[in-house]
């Protein structure tokens, strides 16, 4: 009998070459034909390309920043402001949301059945309602709903809530009301507390849905033995179930974290000078705009690999201890 | 008498687990409170003081006590289909309905592959002929002015299309035995996935009329 793919299999690597030989090719043509194509737009345009003009002063100033900003320093100062704000923003909202959406997650598995309610609808509700919805809602509700900085809540000693946003002690510094607004301690303004609150409350319903299943794909087996050794519900879950099921959950909140840290970008929406903000502002005063996302693309995927990498590390650590 | 105290006990049963233990009581006991001291708020504002004629004067005297459900009683197809011309709003509330009627029988599980993925791509030509109108006597409306669940629908319709079978071929791509057609796939995925959805909504509006050649009118 004839066997239809010995001739096939005697050609496979060649043709696997040849393949392969094709679609580098198609590859290489389509990046020749947007680069040529852009060249020539862009010559035509009379837009400049390079990225030289990171070094020309930014002529712009930044509402918040970490650093000492103003508007004759260089564009690379300019996107190093943007960046730091987006990583504060996303490690403190990666903080916050982990803190609630453990308590979320572990309180929709108790027997309190009202308690329990009350989480399952938090976690549909906050996942099935756009981010950017949330954000613009949350931003409406600490921008025109606070009383303005000469009534500002005081809902903690030390603590000061308005329109011009949030005061905390700060570096051994309490903030006081003076005549001209709160002065002192640390201050987080409107939109930051805004895109903090959107993208934690947001993340979180994903983490308690995460950190649900992760408890719940212990078997139930493990429970009973932890009980069956004296152990209280508590110590169980502290000592058999927990271990088990965190190393379940570190992929999916990987995933999630790296979510929330792109989904920041949506910071652009509430005027929160983000790495976004900030890029769209240099693009739109340069016209350099390849440049300008490129920048922007390499940046986060940096921060999504340099995420990977860690919790890949911090995954394979707890594997190694589980054995 | 034995029935009776059965059915009492049952119906305490029920309430153990809200109060079985000191933290598990404590927590209900708060859920309470707090329902008692919200919700009346939230019913008097959205309902008692709320008002639902379209008048901006009684909504001007409501502002910070009630709701002003006007507004949406008058905006609602404004909300729902945005500039589409407003004598034709019949067309795209039957497109949605239709599209969604075929979304749920595909997704039912009563079809077969086949007949689901003709149905589908029927419901979604008939949305766009619909829409878009020109035969029958339907005047062409321009897709300048579509917008609200329409867009919203066609978009996520048209985008899970659409990506199901890419991600097929890259999900195959990167198991290849071909060492080149599997970095080409596993560079696009890393690339896609690792970037803001925004950023690549920025390569849509700002690089793609540099790619394209002489942009007709521009």
């Amino acid at each position: 009998m004839r066997r239809p793919f010995a001739e096939f299999r005697r050609y496979a690597s060649s043709r696997a070459f040849c393949y392969q030989l094709l679609v580098a090719g198609l590859a290489l043509a389509l990046v020749w034909l947007l680069v040529e194509q852009t060249g020539a737009e862009l010559r035509t345009r009379g837009i400049r390309s390079g990225f030289a003009f990171l070094f020309e002063p930014a002529g712009f100033s930044i509402g918040e920043s970490l650093l000492d900003f103003d508007a004759a320093q260089p564009y690379w100062r300019a996107f190093l402001v943007g960046v730091l704000n987006t990583l504060r923003v996303a490690l403190a909202a990666i903080v916050l949301a982990t803190v609630l959406g453990l308590c979320l997650g572990a309180c929709s598995l108790t027997r309190n059945v009202l308690l329990r309610g009350l989480c399952r609808a938090y976690v549909e509700v906050f996942r099935n309602i756009p981010l950017l919805l949330q954000l613009l809602t949350w931003y409406f509700l600490l921008a025109e709903k606070l009383p303005s900085a000469d009534a500002a809540l005081n809902p903690l000693p030390g603590v000061f809530l308005s329109k011009s946003g949030l005061a905390f002690p700060w570096g051994g510094e309490v903030p006081a009301a003076g005549d001209f607004g709160i002065a002192g301690g640390g201050t987080v303004t409107p939109e930051f507390l805004a895109l903090l609150l959107g993208l934690s409350g947001y993340g979180a319903a994903y983490l308690a849905e995460i950190v649900r299943a992760g408890i719940l794909s212990v078997p139930r087996g493990q429970v009973d033995a932890a009980a069956a050794l004296g152990m209280t519900p508590l110590q169980g879950l502290r000592a058999v179930v927990l271990p088990q099921a965190l190393r379940l959950m570190i992929p999916p909140a990987t995933n999630q974290f790296l979510n929330l840290t792109k989904n920041s970008s949506l910071a652009v929406a509430v005027g929160y000078p983000d790495l976004v903000s900030i890029a769209n502002t240099s693009l739109n005063q340069t016209g350099q705009a390849a440049e300008c996302i490129s920048i922007l693309m390499a940046v986060y995927l940096g921060l999504s690999l340099l995420t990977a990498a860690a919790t890949g590390w911090y995954y394979r650590r707890q594997l190694r201890r589980g054995h | 008498m034995a029935s009776r105290r059965s059915a009492l006990t049952a119906i305490g049963g029920q309430f153990r687990p809200l109060l079985d233990g000191w933290g598990n009581a404590l927590a209900t006991l708060a859920i309470l409170v707090t329902a008692c001291v919200l919700l009346p708020g939230v019913f008097e504002w959205s309902m008692l003081l709320a008002d639902w004629q379209p008048d901006a004067e009684r909504c001007r005297a409501l502002l910070g006590t009630g709701a002003c459900w006007g507004v949406i009683v008058e905006k609602y197809p404004l909300i729902l289909f945005g500039r589409y011309p407003f004598d034709q709003h019949w067309r795209p509330a039957l497109a949605c309905g239709l599209l969604l009627a075929a979304l749920w029988l595909a997704g039912s599980g009563r079809l077969r592959a086949r007949p689901a993925l003709a149905l589908l791509s029927g419901a979604l030509l008939g949305f766009l002929a619909l829409l878009h109108g020109g035969g029958l006597g339907l005047p062409i409306v321009d897709s300048q002015l579509w917008g609200g669940l329409p867009l919203t629908l066609l978009l996520a319709t048209g985008g899970m299309a659409g990506a199901l079978p890419l991600g097929i071929l890259l999900a195959l791509g990167r198991r290849s035995e071909l060492p080149l057609l599997r970095s080409c796939c596993a560079f696009y995925i890393e690339l896609v996935r690792g970037v803001p959805m925004i950023s690549v909504l920025f390569v849509a509006a700002f690089l793609f009329p540099l790619f394209l050649p002489d942009r007709a009118g521009g």
